[in-house]
């Protein structure tokens, strides 16, 4: 039985380490984006592993998920801009045309601009050598401080299921994120803002959905999948953000299960996103960070000190902070997937700029050799 | 030793492989890809390694701590990869100007700056 774990936690984490390799050193960013959502489902499955169902929620639904999307979106919209400006894309189903076809349809002055960037990091040994050489003395050491790790008495654990009762919950993460270290929680809601007002205000006003009169583009097979899950998802959000005071679930995985189905609609165009301009979606994302600061500092009079639940109220007023969360969470996600910068169609500035940096990422490998086709791998 | 710390091992090679990633490519996606494995990694070790209690699971400190990055982590991301599609909207690449200089002597004033630089052999 003690074999069969050992060997099913070692291939898990063989896989893992795998995934990682392959997708920074493959030369297909699709690849490299769809291993991506592949890595952050096998993670969740090792939090399962690890005793830890709270972060496998999380993982899944946002490790895997939105960051998954956040990567797609951009990809696709790094291909249209190369389709746009008359270049091959790339892609599974396509047949590559051969180099004298793209290089006829290159410009002029391009020349050997298919070399990749990092010729010349390729070209000087050392730099690479050195670099290998001291990624493996770090493994090395790292492997050894991970082995000859004490075995500690596990102080915190203890303490935390000691004082449980004090936080009104009964799930000892709730506890720790909303009670005992309510303070990093406020300032995650602050980065969580932050992040919001910085990836709207990259590029305002030019976004593709802020076209009037525009159709949504309906997706057929994006359609069906939303119409089935999100009733469920929904649900399942609701559930979560109760039973966050006493069993598996809480406001993060609530709210990042809430962004997945904003996600998955505003792609299978069922609703037109809208951006952070809006005063409704303002004023949900910043509702968690002023509800949370307003508990505070009002029930200061009764205990003095900041984000001190006042003894009896703990139970009720952490279940409407995560409420505030979950909300909160869940609109700041799904903007920061609706508000990434669109690229312009056409840009008479840029024809007159080298398009050397392959945005696609070929001729950028790692090895320094040249690459001839697109989606070509080792 | 358990087999969580095979866990731990292979968060640390998450981490290592993330770094070197993010070192060795010059295109902002898989660099930002770099980073989110980094940070993937050092969550692996922070639960691996945590103390356990018997029936209570990891310790609950570091698991709201990797909750707290994971969110931390997405958000990030989205900025990073808006700013790096601002780039590809300004210059047309997706690498940083510094890497293009390197290769054309951009910005140096003259031509000859890349036959300088450049190691041909």
């Amino acid at each position: 039985m003690m074999a069969l774990e050992w060997i099913l936690d070692g291939l898990l984490a063989l896989l893992l380490v795998g995934l990682v390799a392959r997708i920074m050193f493959t030369r297909n960013l699709f690849e490299a984006v769809v291993l991506f959502i592949a890595f952050g489902l096998s993670l969740s499955l090792a939090w399962v592993r690890l005793d830890a169902p709270d972060v496998a929620l999380a993982e899944a639904a946002l490790g895997a998920g939105v960051t998954g999307a956040l990567f797609l979106n951009a990809y696709h919209r790094l291909a249209r801009r190369r389709e746009e400006a008359g270049m091959d894309v790339p892609s599974p189903t396509t047949s590559q045309p051969s180099p004298e076809s793209r290089g006829s349809r290159q410009r002029p002055h391009q020349g050997d601009d298919s070399a990749p960037l990092l010729r010349r990091i390729g070209r000087v040994p050392w730099v690479r050598w050195g670099l290998a050489v001291a990624t493996a003395l770090l493994a090395t050491g790292l492997a050894g401080l991970l082995l000859g790790l004490p075995d500690r008495a596990p102080i915190l654990p203890a303490l935390i299921s000691d004082h449980l009762d004090e936080t009104g919950v009964s799930n000892p993460i709730t506890g720790v994120l909303l009670s005992f270290r309510a303070y990093d929680t406020l300032m995650e809601l602050g980065v969580l803002v932050v992040a919001m007002v910085a990836v709207w205000s990259l590029d305002r006003g030019s976004r593709e959905f802020a076209r009037h009169g525009e159709e949504l583009r309906r997706q057929p097979v994006l359609d069906t999948l939303a119409w089935n899950v999100t009733p469920m998802a929904v649900v399942t959000g609701i559930y979560l953000v109760w039973a966050g005071s006493y069993t598996t679930g809480g406001a993060f995985q609530a709210g990042a299960l809430l962004a997945g189905v904003g996600v998955l609609l505003a792609a299978a165009g069922l609703i037109r996103p809208v951006t952070s301009a809006s005063p409704g979606i303002r004023i949900l994302g910043i509702l968690g960070l002023a509800l949370f600061t307003a508990v505070g500092l009002t029930t200061m009079p009764w205990t003095g000190v900041f984000l001190a639940y006042p003894p009896g109220t703990e139970y009720l007023l952490i279940l409407l902070i995560e409420v505030a969360l979950t909300v909160s969470i869940a609109v700041i996600l799904v903007e920061l997937f609706v508000d990434v910068p669109a690229i312009p169609e056409t840009d008479p500035e840029l024809e007159q700029i080298h398009p050397t940096g392959d945005p696609l990422g070929r001729g950028l490998a790692p090895d320094g050799a040249l690459i001839r086709k697109a989606g070509e791998d080792e | 030793m358990t087999p969580f710390t095979l866990y731990a091992l292979a968060g640390g090679g998450i981490f290592l492989l993330g770094l070197l990633g993010t070192l060795t490519r010059a295109h902002l996606f898989w660099r930002i890809l770099g980073v989110n494995f980094m940070g993937s990694g050092i969550f692996l070790i922070l639960i691996a390694g945590a103390p356990r209690l018997p029936d209570h699971g990891a310790d609950p400190v570091p698991q709201a701590m990797v909750l707290t990055g994971i969110v931390v982590a997405v958000s990030a991301t989205a900025l990073a990869l808006g700013i790096a599609l601002r780039v590809v909207t300004r210059t047309g690449a997706a690498v940083l100007s510094e890497d293009l200089r390197r290769r054309h002597g951009w910005g140096t004033g003259s031509p000859a700056a890349e036959t300088e630089t450049d190691d041909r052999r």
